[in-house]
């Protein structure tokens, strides 16, 4: 359903969206050439991180789920945290240029463990029951949290806040 | 329990051989590809997305039959390779470009208005998930690598059936498109979603015959009488 209703808006922005005539050398291009550089050449692959992406699921699946509570959410960061720090250790086997899919699952293993960082905190600030976020602990909505949680990253540390709704 | 899968890389040496991996019962062969990738060996390389036979990106021969590889339970001996008359990249990703591009030379899209009476005639047709297991079975792209494949034909009798203007697309099929086609129904066979296509090209040859158009095999054909010789 995301990828219809979303696929749609996409889609028609990307019609009006006035093409920039070139290709543009920008910040962000060159720090992802600098990772995926440094994750032939640096990486060590000395984890699994195939082993490690399979316990990130199910940690998540289960204590970040259906049914939240306190205890379960600060252990799955709590992990997720090593597993960030454990990063460099991990890598890839497979060091061909071409339709590489082992790069590929580690570049999407990588995203995961920051998104899934923003999931728990903000899960964990949110001491109510809202919607699909279900908290044993606060099985109730509080409107003191009627509010947006907004994240962004300053020198790669993640900053949260709570963004009243106009 | 083993199987075998054509491996492919143009930067080794050999380019292609054929390894064996154990199967993980109980699971599909996707499933089993990406168990495979995640325990033993990380450089098998793979399409395979949605995981449901929702998105036909999984394509692959399985013993020289096409068919999706989330939908099927590998036995043993299977032998697995890329997916026929296709630029494989590689293992069993392959350039789908040149299979999709017959979809432009036939012209398989929306022309004139739309006639939303006829809609309920093609929604099997509106299933294709351009999966192009039809296409890699067909014998005719052996011997005609120009035809205009099953999904194309398929998609063409889709729109000049709902739309009012259908003369560019039956134009645009009539060299190597209906009737290069042997009607050996290997492409309805084929295909994960119970499309099928022979059926929608006997369909436009009929099309054909009303816009004008005729069997150009006819005219080689004598039906065993012989008109020259005069009466």
């Amino acid at each position: 359903m995301e990828i219809i209703s979303m696929g749609l808006v996409a889609g028609e922005n990307a019609v009006n969206y006035e093409s920039k005539s070139e290709f543009k050398e920008n910040s962000q291009l060159a720090k992802d050439r600098a990772f995926i550089s440094a994750v032939y050449n640096n990486f060590t692959n000395q984890i699994d991180f195939y082993e490690k992406r399979e316990f990130l699921g199910k940690i998540l699946y289960h204590n970040a789920g259906v049914i939240r509570n306190d205890t379960g959410l600060k252990g799955v960061l709590a992990a997720l945290r090593q597993m960030q720090r454990e990063f460099t250790f991990m890598g890839i086997s497979d060091k061909s240029k071409e339709f590489n899919t082992n790069l590929i699952d580690f570049i999407e293993f990588g995203n995961a463990l920051e998104v899934a960082e923003m999931l728990l905190v903000g899960a964990l600030h949110r001491n109510e029951s809202r919607g699909a976020h279900y908290r044993e602990d606060f099985p109730k909505p509080n409107d003191t949290f009627q509010s947006h949680s907004i994240f962004w990253k300053e020198d790669g540390v993640l900053c949260a806040e709570f963004k009243d709704v106009k | 329990m083993k199987i075998t899968i054509k491996r492919f890389d143009k930067r080794k040496e050999p380019q292609s051989i054929d390894m064996n991996y154990p199967i993980f019962e109980g699971l599909t062969l996707l499933e089993n590809f990406i168990k495979i990738k995640t325990t033993i060996d990380p450089t098998l390389s793979f399409n395979g997305v949605c995981r449901s036979g929702v998105c036909g990106s999984c394509s692959v021969m399985v013993n020289g039959k096409a068919m999706l590889a989330c939908s099927y339970k590998p036995k043993d001996g299977d032998h697995i390779e890329p997916l026929n008359y296709h630029e494989v990249k590689r293992d069993l990703i392959v350039d789908k470009n040149k299979a999709h591009s017959t979809l432009k030379t036939s012209h398989a899209v929306m022309h004139g208005n739309v006639i939303v009476e006829n809609f309920p005639k093609v929604t099997v047709q509106s299933d294709c998930i351009l999966c192009d297991s039809c296409f890699a079975s067909c014998p005719v792209m052996a011997v005609n690598e120009n035809f205009i494949g099953p999904f194309a034909l398929s998609r063409v009798y889709k729109y000049t059936t709902i739309s009012s203007d259908s003369k560019t697309s039956i134009d645009a099929i009539q060299q190597n498109g209906v009737w290069d086609c042997t009607l050996c129904g290997e492409c309805t066979l084929a295909c994960p979603q119970g499309i099928d296509p022979k059926m929608d090209i006997m369909n436009l040859r009929s099309k054909s015959v009303q816009s004008g158009y005729m069997d150009p095999n006819m005219q080689n054909m004598s039906f065993g009488l012989d008109f020259t010789q005069g009466f």
